[in-house]
């Protein structure tokens, strides 16, 4: 099998020769080539020359085109400061608040925002690659965009918790509708991103994470629309041979059962669930992709460390009979040792059962 | 159901209009400012803190707790002074260099001023030398720094250097916090103390303050 096999294999739940090594690693490619994030991101070719560069080093069967998170936000008018070489950030939504989002307009991917730097750098890396290496596209999730456009992320989650306390229906159908307007947005992006060869349409949604927000508001707020992106994307992914993914950060143990009825193919799980945790959790409806810790064992340990965890993580899961790809929790940090990742790949290809 | 209490409880839900209507009247009926802040907003924000902890209430809910208890303590501020209370401690707060988030920063300044420290919070994008600066000037207790991202997170060891390379490394307790840190990198950077959570944090503030002015 090639990587793109080995990886759409596991990702279908499917037996792969060897396990998948997927680590989440857009920026660390920037890094390890020398490109200033500032360039990575607003520069297709730039971005997929560091992700070859990364991939040259690491050997690992995804290369992913991913720095951060506004690059959909900026279509719909919010406004970013780009430092020279590390992620921007948000610095005006684009509307005030909830009482403006009638004046939002979902984007166009092909031009509007940082989403065209995206589209090609992904077609670039799947004309590089061809068969051989699994490319995976960027997207963020309903609720983290969501949460940009409309007077920016503090005020959001303020608005949601004011209107449930409240009991105020007025203020609770405007986020609704909010959320509505952003996976219209979202759905837009990965039907491009799939045009232009990801074998991946991803939700990438940290905001959704249990670090913030109560299970009670995931179902609300966030469940509907994940599975509104996954239903109508999952159709066109499969046709391509390409799958859905779902990452939420965090200890998420208590919405799994939930996430695993988005209709999402695979659950990206972060290091504070334990994958084999996460299978009982899922019961087996969806692939699991995770979750060494970028941390204590990508960054700050040793190969023989990032080996001996990667080695406990796929022991107590199966992973040869399909459904599991051994990945990071979250984003791998730029810095990280190369070595590290090496052994995350080597010993993912050494395990057997 | 008293004033006090019922401070607290509207506190709790973030009602943030009926807790300053309850606090002036509260302050209009001659009740002790301290016992206003002490048995009406503190209390309630105590209560928050804990459900925080126990993954009753998140983020959400604490950041609209918070507000409520920022209306009542405006009303309060000028009665305290007038009454001489002192905050049981200082703390300079930020994120990090490079850093720009500023969700979990806030909710720790909220726990910490709810456990009645005084925060300094120098905002987001901080640079190692502010906050020595700032920690100098105001004579604090403790660094706190935050950081979100495993990109920025680095940067705390840049803090740690700047405050020993100045000779001042056994004033200041430093703690660190954010989603990316944990204890290990906490201790491979030399700071003092980590907290997996804000509301941890703010414990953990107050108690190195009694330790630290107890001697």
């Amino acid at each position: 099998m090639t990587s793109r096999e080995r990886f759409l294999a596991a990702a279908k739940r499917e037996a792969p020769d060897v396990v998948p090594a997927a680590p989440y690693a857009g920026n660390f490619g920037a890094t390890v080539a020398g490109v200033p994030i500032s360039q990575y991101n607003t520069d297709a070719g730039r971005m997929a020359a560091a992700q070859i560069r990364s991939w040259e080093l690491v050997g690992h069967d995804v290369v992913v085109a991913q720095s951060d998170q506004y690059y959909i936000a900026e279509g719909y008018g919010c406004v970013i400061e780009q430092p020279f070489d590390a992620t921007p950030h948000l610095v005006a939504p684009a509307v005030p608040g909830l009482d403006d989002i009638e004046n939002l307009k979902v984007p166009d991917p092909y031009r509007d925002g940082r989403m065209p730097v995206y589209l090609d750098a992904v077609h670039a890396l799947r004309s590089h690659f061809g068969n051989e290496v699994a490319v995976r596209g960027p997207g963020t999730g309903p609720f983290s965009l969501a949460s940009y456009l409309a007077g920016g992320t503090q005020q959001f989650l303020m608005d949601i918790a004011q209107a449930e306390a409240d009991e105020d229906i007025a203020s609770q159908e405007k986020l609704l509708r909010l959320m509505g307007i952003a996976t219209e947005g979202l759905i837009a992006f990965l039907r491009a991103v799939l045009e232009a060869g990801s074998d991946v349409a991803q939700c990438g949604d940290s905001l959704a994470s249990l670090d913030m927000i109560s299970p009670a508001i995931y179902e609300k707020y966030v469940f509907p629309f994940e599975s509104r992106v996954f239903e109508s994307i999952a159709p066109i992914a499969h046709k391509k041979g390409a799958v859905t993914v779902l990452h939420i950060c965090g200890d998420t143990r208590r919405i799994l059962p939930l996430m695993a009825q988005t209709g999402a193919d695979v659950l990206e799980i972060d290091t504070a669930v334990p994958m084999y945790e996460a299978q009982e959790l899922t019961a087996g409806r969806t692939a699991l992709m995770g979750n060494l810790d970028p941390t204590s064992v990508l960054l700050q340990g040793t190969p023989e460390l990032v080996q001996r965890t990667a080695e406990e993580c796929l022991r107590s899961t199966k992973p040869l009979n399909g459904g599991v790809i051994l990945g990071s929790g979250c984003e791998v940090a730029p810095h990280t040792p190369v070595e590290n990742l090496k052994a995350l790949v080597e010993t993912a290809r050494t395990f057997r059962a | 159901m008293s004033l006090l209490t019922e401070i607290s409880e509207m506190l709790q839900r973030g009602k943030a209009a009926e807790v300053k209507n309850l606090v002036q009247n509260a302050i209009d009926e001659g009740t002790d400012p301290r016992v206003i802040l002490e048995e009406g907003l503190l209390h309630g924000m105590g209560v928050i803190g804990e459900k925080f902890k126990n993954n009753e209430v998140y983020v959400p809910e604490v950041l609209i707790a918070a507000r409520a208890m920022n209306a009542g303590s405006e009303i309060l501020k000028p009665h305290l002074a007038d009454a001489g209370v002192e905050a049981s401690g200082t703390v300079i707060l930020g994120t990090v260099k490079g850093d720009l988030h500023d969700i979990g920063k806030n909710l720790v300044r909220m726990m910490m001023e709810g456990k009645g420290l005084e925060v300094i919070d120098l905002g987001v994008d901080v640079p190692p030398e502010k906050f020595l600066e700032a920690a100098l000037e105001r004579n604090a207790d403790i660094i706190a720094c935050s950081a979100l991202l495993t990109t920025t997170m680095t940067e705390m060891k840049n803090v740690i250097e700047t405050v020993a390379g100045e000779g001042q490394r056994d004033r200041f307790r430093i703690m660190v916090g954010g989603a990316p840190v944990t204890e290990s990198f906490c201790k491979s950077v030399g700071a003092d103390l980590y907290a997996p959570d804000a509301s941890s944090a703010a414990d953990a503030a107050a108690a190195l303050c009694r330790e630290k002015r107890a001697g």
